[in-house]
């Protein structure tokens, strides 16, 4: 008889990039409004990542290396963590732990609360993708080429396997398997238990793409230009569609709902079970950031933040702030938090 | 005495080179009256490189050239390879490519491989090469960990998915992010020091990578016109990639990327360690570089340009991008017509008429003269496979 010793078990997961398919970081969807105006402006480092809330407490990595926990009430900082090395990696949360990675190969549990470490874990590469959690394991991928498996609790290895090329892709955990893209080009599935490879599906060239997955389809872009929907139990192509240049970012999914943005400005909208394309919209010279999706909204930063109908793609409202290129934004219930490249951090009403 | 009059006070009689009034090879009338001073300060004890700039072969290109080693817009990793192992030996005469490599590479050198991501994604420099330049830096006995793939702004290196996309265990390296300021990352000892507009900060300083980490450089340039320099090759992009504060040498309609470019290829120890330029020309813009995302002024013609000489090679692309523009009706990168400037960016991106800058292509005839390489086109051995 065995004993269930780890205290993180029962808590919720944090499975994917920015915690759900819908990428809300935690916030579910709800309606969110045109802005009016910065109820406060928050002066950090320059941010490449995506912000996380929570508790009241929002939560922005620096690439300069330093995390900041923002009072959203007052728009000030609670408290400062730096790391030893430069953080391009958005945040998750996990019980009272935020996660991240840093390019001195680590990735970081500091308690959200006080802002200590709790533990870290060594890669032999920078990290770059955020740390998932599911059923206490953490995932996360490393430009050492390989995926690891750590202990909740503890940071403690489980193991990790070696993959093909560089690993931005951030994981997506299912109950048994976790997929990743890589820069080999190929998208691979793995048992959740031992790391082992269950199969492996090429495309044209690099991904830099995070997967999101549900219904046993797994969807992520390539820089091949195509968007791909796959068999999650088996890697066979379901649907694939081709947009103009490269994709780095990431699908954001809310039911049979879909949407993607490719390296030459538009954002795509699919039927997610079929592929076929409800709308794509021209929203900026690039789009590298993945998409968030609201209630009847969809928002994305490129440059600036833009909000699109959901149903017919046409943009409703844009804001000249938050230029970044791979931030998204936190729709909190009655304020919107926007990072920048430029290092403002940003709470609109 | 100023803050800035005492430090020059301090570099008189150590190596600094003064150069005053060089032509800047354009019309009066363009340009504000007064030629600046150009102060250059190279790395103190630096012993020059006989395989620096103009290199092993002066005045020699080597173009290989294949339709199809881009289809829209997609490159062809296989034909790259080929293509670049062509060009190789035709330019060093060696019979396979490892020993056409290994008369630049040596086992114990830390390479820098100089990208130009500015531009990304439309056109940058592509991946496919960086990847098979890796791959040769690494056949004659190179660890990846000893190849740095490097530029300025990690924002820009991030547009265009380098990380992601190249092997793993070599180094990618942004000097700076986008909004960072101050001489982090530089080296303050080495600079080019002139006052172009009033600037308060004159000096603009070289990466401390290129000053003290890597010992040999390949530099891989793209084939894009420049609204202020005319053509944005091999000169710029180790120049302006390597110097900071650079920005400051425009102010529109004026620039004076002619003579500046030039003298800082000059500057060691950048001149030494810039062995190899293999310029990609997978994509060539013709007009709204070097940042357009406009498609409508890019074409693919699969070309790929290797040599030691960057003047000779950007003689070659400023002759490519001058007759691309003939033939789209286009006026000439040397024209300097008031009309045709305008203070509207958006406006430049969309009309080919229209310019930020009066261009100084003629930065490229003035590295020559600093003795870079050739200019002559009569001169040079342009070389097509």
């Amino acid at each position: 008889m065995t004993m269930e010793t780890s205290t993180t078990k029962s808590l919720p997961d944090w499975p994917t990039l920015l915690g759900d398919n819908a990428r809300t970081g935690g916030q579910r969807k709800h309606q969110t409004h045109s802005p009016e105006k910065a109820i406060w402006q928050f002066r950090g480092s320059a941010v490449r990542s995506a912000p996380v809330l929570d508790d009241d407490l929002l939560y922005v990595a620096g690439i300069n290396g330093t995390i900041y926990a923002i009072d959203v009430a007052k728009g000030t900082s609670k408290w400062k963590f730096a790391v030893p090395g430069q953080v391009h990696s958005t945040p998750s949360l996990f019980g009272n732990a935020i996660l991240f990675g840093c390019d001195d190969g680590k990735v970081y549990a500091v308690d959200r609360h006080a802002g200590r470490k709790l533990w870290e874990a060594p890669s032999q590469g920078e990290v770059w993708s955020s740390p998932v959690v599911r059923n206490g394991v953490v995932f996360f991928g490393s430009a050492d080429g390989k995926l690891y498996a750590i202990d909740a609790d503890t940071g403690h290895a489980k193991w990790s396997q070696e993959l093909g090329g560089r690993i931005y892709s951030t994981v997506h955990a299912a109950a048994n398997a976790v997929y990743v893209g890589c820069g080999d080009g190929k998208v691979y599935c793995l048992d959740a238990e031992s790391g082992k490879i269950m199969w492996s599906t090429p495309t044209g060239n690099g991904i830099d793409s995070s997967p999101a997955v549900a219904d046993d389809i797994v969807l992520i872009g390539s820089e091949d230009f195509f968007v791909y929907a796959l068999n999650a139990s088996t890697g066979e192509v379901r649907w694939k569609y081709e947009t103009g240049l490269g994709i780095a970012s990431s699908p954001a999914v809310a039911g049979d709902f879909a949407a993607i943005g490719s390296k030459d400005g538009f954002l795509y909208a699919f039927e997610f079970h079929t592929g076929q394309l409800r709308w794509k919209t021209a929203v900026a010279d690039v789009i590298t950031a993945p998409p968030v999706i609201a209630d009847d909204t969809i928002c994305i930063q490129a440059g600036g933040l833009f909000a699109l109908d959901q149903s017919t793609g046409k943009m409703l409202w844009r804001a000249g702030l938050g230029g970044s290129i791979q931030s998204v934004p936190i729709l909190a219930p009655d304020t919107i938090y926007l990072a920048s490249l430029s290092g403002e951090i940003y709470a609109l009403r | 005495m100023d803050r800035r009059t005492f430090v020059k006070a301090g570099c008189i009689g150590s190596a600094s080179l003064l150069i005053q009034g060089l032509d800047p090879g354009v019309r009066a009338d363009t340009v504000p009256s007064i030629t600046p001073t150009v102060e250059l300060r190279g790395l103190a004890d630096y012993k020059a490189s006989p395989l620096g700039m103009p290199g092993l072969f002066p005045g020699r290109v080597i173009e290989a050239r294949d339709r199809n080693a881009i289809v829209r817009n997609r490159i062809s990793q296989p034909i790259v390879h080929r293509l670049l192992e062509r060009a190789m030996t035709e330019l060093t005469g060696e019979s396979s490519a490892r020993d056409a490599w290994a008369k630049f590479i040596q086992p114990n050198d830390i390479v820098g491989i100089k990208i130009n991501p500015s531009g990304a994604p439309a056109c940058c420099s592509s991946p496919e090469i960086i990847r098979e330049i890796i791959a040769a830096v690494r056949s004659v006995g190179v660890p990846a960990r000893n190849i740095v793939v490097y530029d300025r702004y990690s924002y820009e290196i991030d547009l265009g998915s380098y990380q992601a996309l190249l092997p793993t265990g070599v180094q990618i390296v942004g000097i700076q992010d986008a909004f960072t300021s101050g001489v982090v990352g530089y080296e303050p000892s080495v600079y080019c020091d002139a006052n172009f507009f009033g600037e308060w900060e004159t000096r603009s300083y070289m990466a401390s990578i290129v000053a003290h980490e890597v010992t040999k450089i390949i530099n891989v340039p793209t084939m894009k016109d420049h609204s202020a320099s005319g053509v944005t090759g091999a000169l710029k992009n180790l120049a302006y990639g390597t110097f900071n504060n650079v920005a400051r040498t425009h102010r529109a309609p004026h620039s004076f990327t002619n003579p500046l470019i030039g003298l800082m290829c000059t500057v060691e120890p950048l001149r030494s360690k810039s062995v190899l330029h293999i310029m990609d020309g997978m994509r060539l813009v013709w007009h709204g570089g070097p940042l357009t995302q406009v498609q409508d002024f890019i074409e693919q013609p699969g070309i790929l340009m290797v040599g030691t000489d960057p003047v000779a090679m950007d003689t070659i692309e400023l002759e490519a991008i001058e007759a691309k523009r003939r033939e789209h009706g286009a006026p000439s990168l040397w024209q300097h017509d008031s009309s045709s400037i305008t203070p509207d960016s958006n406006i430049f991106f969309h009309d080919a008429t229209k310019n930020l800058f009066f261009r100084q292509p003629g930065h490229v005839a003035a590295a020559g003269k600093l003795g870079l390489g050739v200019a002559d086109l009569k001169q040079i051995d342009h070389r097509l496979l």
